[in-house]
């Protein structure tokens, strides 16, 4: 059965919440709750309220993504 | 491979044999005045005799065996009443799940009336079908240890886009094992670097598949159901999908047809 592929969103991150979640506003001002991929965990990079940030999200689930570059 | 990926592909194996002989009874199966439902009950009623269970079934929301997508259907159509057509492109990707394991395959076919068996090498339908399965086989001998997503990628959008059909973007093939759809995805195109991609490794097991439209990728939803996705700008859709694993000497196939060119 074919999956349907993650997508690429750009965001500005809103507010940053316990256990490295963050509140990410994306097009259509719409809030997605987002977690930090290990990569920049790894590599320290902090999060702050207003960074540009790029998310990866599934179509099987709108509501949450995944921060994988700040800008 | 460790002890747990051994067994893991020893399983699959045995679920993919399944899995590639009820496909291969299908494709006989398949000819004009079938109806899709007939296809999916064979399929199920096949599985089940030969010891596995049908994968699919163990997907929230979806409730056959196969997924039936006839011409300008991409993927997951849902199977019905209607009775194939000669000449109709016939899509049907599958499922066997097997002491905890999944395998997926797809194959599309042209439906034949029944006297007719010829293939007509000059018909363009016949030659998007060709084109698509040659891709799709050429992209898994990509699938070798040290390779990476990126290089299976390049190869099936240059398979299809160089015979100007489009890949469709939005659907991916996948890993696959315990679950269905797992890590890496695997899209029908490069996007950025190769080497930005996941790398390849022994003791993977993946399903490549390779999505296609005759016209241009844009896919919408039908709209009559959850699942249903259609080709926007109407045109044929083909879909080949095969499972394997990544063994140290390159990818062997877990399901295949008869008559699959050798890797």
């Amino acid at each position: 059965m074919a999956h349907q592929g993650s997508v690429e969103i750009d965001g500005i991150v809103k507010e940053v919440l316990p256990n490295t979640l963050f509140r990410v506003e994306i097009e259509g001002e719409k809030l997605i709750l987002c977690h930090l991929s290990g990569k920049m965990r790894i590599h320290f990079i902090k999060i702050l309220p207003g960074d540009r940030v790029k998310i990866e999200m599934t179509p099987y689930d709108t509501e949450k993504g995944r921060i994988i570059y700040r800008y | 491979m460790d002890d747990k990926t051994k067994k893991k592909i020893e399983v699959m194996q045995r679920a993919g044999a399944i899995l590639g002989q009820v496909m291969d009874e299908i494709v006989a199966y398949v000819k004009e005045g079938v109806t899709e439902l007939d296809v999916d009950k064979l399929a199920e009623r096949r599985i089940l005799e030969l010891g596995g269970e049908p994968g699919f079934k163990k997907v929230e929301g979806y409730r056959h065996t196969i997924c039936a997508s006839t011409n300008d259907v991409v993927v997951h159509g849902i199977p019905k009443d209607r009775k194939l057509k000669a000449g109709d492109v016939f899509g049907f990707d599958c499922g066997v799940y097997l002491e905890g394991y999944h395998t997926d395959m797809a194959e599309t076919v042209r439906v034949k009336n029944e006297e007719s068996q010829i293939n007509n090498e000059q018909d363009s339908t016949d030659k998007f079908l060709k084109i698509g399965k040659k891709a799709l086989f050429e992209a898994i001998k990509q699938a070798r240890p040290g390779n990476r997503v990126g290089n299976i990628s390049k190869f099936m959008q240059e398979g299809i886009e160089s015979n100007g059909y489009s890949i469709v973007r939005s659907l991916v093939g996948h890993g696959v094992g315990k679950e269905l759809h797992e890590e890496p995805e695997i899209p029908g195109y490069l996007e950025g670097k190769i080497d930005s991609t996941p790398l390849l490794h022994v003791g993977m097991t993946i399903a490549i598949e390779v999505i296609y439209n005759m016209g241009k990728a844009g896919v919408v939803f039908e709209g009559t159901d959850d699942w249903t996705i259609v080709s926007e700008d109407g045109s044929l859709a083909g879909l080949f999908e095969r499972t394997l694993y990544i063994s140290e000497n390159g990818p062997i196939l877990i399901t295949k047809l008869t008559g699959d060119p050798l890797i």
